[in-house]
């Protein structure tokens, strides 16, 4: 055991020692801030106010237009071709120019911003709502209905899905469900073939460089597989770990430094989109209705053990690769259950309490991510359980056949492989 | 003298090839034993089953180490496979640790014992190095170096010296040498029969899986002499057969002679000095490459007979 435990150490110190484990590690963080502060630092750097003139030939439009906080109208009279070549000069009055013509009721055309450069979202949005607005009241006079009892008529139906569990009351939401439960699988995916390519090449290479056989002649090659399988574990946990406090403290610098800022862009957005806020609040305030506890233990879980269930299978397909043969081809099969689950996690997203969904969250190969991308729905504790124990078999099954394959495997050179040799092997 | 190896009915076969044939061996506790055999012998693989990387089918294998305070055997021999690497990014010193602790060294004796062993090669300054900056030949080096580290009793070459240069070949053997002065046993498997005869002082010949052949280098030797005797003269032979020694002249003053049937020194000498004067004179011993090939072939023409 003393020995494993060396194997381990060596393992895990060179590669948190690499460069590139450090790069990554620090890398993954700087995106997610990035991600989360590009849209933040856009509106910070917007460049002023633009000053929006309105040439208006159709007499219609006058007092329609507010000024925005970013946006400034001003009527203007003149010469639409004159006042066309003043845009883009020093001492232009006007960032762009709206012309309003004459138009019919009937078929509204030909309403056109001049700018010297592409108008933004907000411009092109700002203006076209008005508009739309404007000709509508009119249409409405025209027809003789009062627009205002029109708005007092509508109606707009928010569907709300409260979930009902173990006697208390909870807030769903659908969006909010599918965005953690994909976000989770495919990290989850992204995990199990990151490290479980990991530990593949590690055993290839101890086997290319032929470093293996002074080595099983100090350990035996069981315990060597075990040694190296939680010992690259153990870099993985090192880096979520990492990335988990990162992304903590990234979030309440945020919070307390941007939040007043994120207020404002959504008032701004408000302005342009109409009423979609409530939405956004809702769906933030029903991530906050999930079992978080739960979710971060069952995270945790399915991750260490759905790496430990592949990582035995990837040392095992390791063993048998020697790049100078075409054994490569054996490692396909390990993936295809993979991909094959990622294919399932889309649909788990629509139907996630589906025959398919159920037994694909239970089978070992899949679990991982299926069970990980129901989760957000609400899963049976007794389904999460059974999940679990079933994971935690497979993984000793699967460990008990890597090393069989693992032991034989990485001292043959040379020999072409075929799944009738590693069955031999398996049940010998 | 002890064995501190003995093997008994030791049986190892894979799909279709029986590589080790039913063995009986006992190397000789402090003896340089010569592993011989052609490629393919079985060779390698009874060094798997005693290095404990592979199970033999049926036997049974055992140690007699001075040293009892080891408790593992594994960790009181040591072995410099025929494939060997380094790990390519791994920085010397850190390597000969990590293969020290593998070994059952704490920490603090396999520092001591790295330092003794690079200042013995004079490569100190390697210890900071990674495994892929030096060259093949360095390289080898090192990996001697990680057989020898934690200074056990038994050790096992598997063809120590390919590709090896020259003089890194030389100071190999010389080490080899040292190694057994200090009371190490040392198993040395090869084809090269050169160095076995500069190096060993027992042999075994293994060939398809069995021994056809082993014992004392010296005793081999003799068992498969064939009576022929260098000698340098002055004068001249008056034909080619002088009372049952026949007479083979390679030129003036040279002769090989072949005593038709066993004789003493002093009875050849005395019989020859009668027609010429012999100023030199030496026993012709064949050499173990021609004992190698002549048993290989022996062998496999009995193996024929039987088949018919």
């Amino acid at each position: 055991m003393n020995k494993t435990l060396l194997v381990f150490k060596k393992e895990y110190l060179t590669r948190v020692k690499k460069k590139s484990f450090i790069i990554m590690t620090l890398l993954v963080p700087l995106l997610f801030m990035l991600l989360m502060g590009l849209p933040l630092a856009m509106t910070f750097f917007k460049s002023g106010t633009n000053r929006i003139a309105i040439l208006d030939e159709s007499g219609e439009f006058a007092g329609v237009f507010n000024n925005g906080k970013s946006l400034e109208f001003h009527p203007i009279e003149g010469n639409l071709n004159n006042l066309k070549e003043e845009l883009g000069k020093k001492d232009a009055r006007f960032d762009a120019l709206l012309y309003i013509p004459k138009f019919d009721i009937q078929y509204p055309n030909g309403f056109t911003v001049y700018s010297d450069k592409q108008v933004g979202m907000t411009i092109q949005q700002t203006i076209e709502k008005t508009l739309q607005n404007k000709i509508e009241t009119l249409r409405f006079i025209n027809a003789g209905i009062d627009k205002d009892k029109v708005n007092e008529l509508k109606v707009s139906i928010d569907l709300q899905n409260i979930i009902l569990q173990e006697g208390s009351e909870k807030k769903g939401n659908v969006v909010a469900s599918i965005a953690v439960s994909q976000i989770m699988g495919f990290f989850q995916y992204f995990m199990i073939f990151f490290y479980g390519g990991l530990i593949m090449m590690a055993v290839t290479e101890e086997k290319k460089n032929r470093i293996v056989e002074i080595i099983v002649s100090s350990i035996p090659p069981f315990q060597l597989m075990l040694g190296k399988i939680f010992g690259i574990a153990a870099v993985a946990i090192t880096q979520l770990l990492i990335w988990a406090v990162f992304i903590v403290l990234l979030m309440v610098l945020f919070s307390v430094f941007f939040s007043p800022m994120l207020l404002e862009t959504a008032q701004d957005l408000e302005q342009v989109v109409g009423s979609n806020s409530q939405q956004i609040f809702d769906m933030i305030g029903s991530i906050e209705a999930f079992n978080i506890p739960l979710m971060l233990f069952s995270f945790a879980f399915f991750f260490i053990f759905g790496y430990l269930f592949y990582s035995a299978l990837f040392a095992g397909a390791g063993a048998v690769t020697d790049d100078s043969s075409q054994n490569q081809t054996i490692t396909i099969p390990l993936s295809i259950p993979v991909i094959l689950s990622v294919m399932i996690m889309v649909n788990v997203a629509e139907q996630p309490h589906s025959p398919l969904a159920f037994w694909s969250s239970l089978i070992p190969f899949c679990s991982p991510i299926i069970m990980m991308a129901r989760l957000p729905f609400g899963v049976p504790a007794w389904q999460l359980a059974l999940s679990m124990i079933f994971l935690v078999i497979g993984f000793v099954i699967n460990t008990w056949i890597a090393g069989k394959i693992y032991r034989i495997g990485i001292l043959l050179y040379g020999k072409k492989i075929n799944w009738n040799d590693i069955r031999k092997w398996v049940f010998k | 003298m002890d064995a501190i190896l003995s093997l008994e009915k030791l049986h190892k076969e894979y799909e279709k090839v029986v590589a080790v044939h039913s063995i009986d061996l006992k190397v000789p506790c402090g003896s340089v034993f010569g592993l011989l055999g052609p490629n393919g012998a079985g060779k390698t693989s009874m060094i798997r089953i005693i290095t404990n990387i592979t199970l033999p089918d049926s036997g049974k294998l055992s140690f007699h180490f001075q040293n009892s305070k080891i408790s593992d055997p594994m960790n009181n021999i040591g072995y410099l496979p025929e494939e060997r690497g380094l790990y390519p990014e791994m920085k010397i010193g850190e390597q000969l640790k990590f293969f020290a602790q593998m070994k059952g060294l704490s920490a603090a004796k396999a520092h001591e014992n790295i330092q003794y062993w690079l200042k013995r090669f004079e490569i100190e300054d390697w210890a900071n190095k990674k495994a892929q900056e030096l060259s093949k030949g360095m390289q080898q080096l090192i990996q001697f170096i990680v057989s020898v580290i934690h200074d056990p009793e038994l050790l096992i070459f598997d063809e120590p010296f390919s590709g090896l240069d020259p003089i890194n070949t030389e100071r190999l053997k010389k080490e080899i040498v040292d190694l057994s002065k200090s009371g190490k046993t040392i198993i040395f498997s090869t084809h090269q029969m050169s160095q076995v005869e500069e190096i060993c002082n027992e042999i075994a010949l293994i060939n398809k899986g069995r021994f056809i052949l082993e014992g004392e280098l010296k005793e081999i030797k003799n068992r498969f002499k064939k009576n022929l005797f260098e000698i340098k003269y002055h004068g001249s032979f008056p034909n080619n057969e002088i009372n049952g020694f026949e007479i083979t002249i390679k030129e003036e003053g040279h002769a090989i002679v072949k005593s038709l049937k066993e004789c003493s020194y002093s009875n050849l000498l005395k019989t020859l000095s009668d027609y010429v004067e012999i100023y030199s004179f030496t026993e012709i011993l064949p050499s173990l490459n021609e004992i190698f090939i002549e048993q290989v072939t022996l062998a496999k023409a009995n193996k024929e007979e039987e088949h018919e």
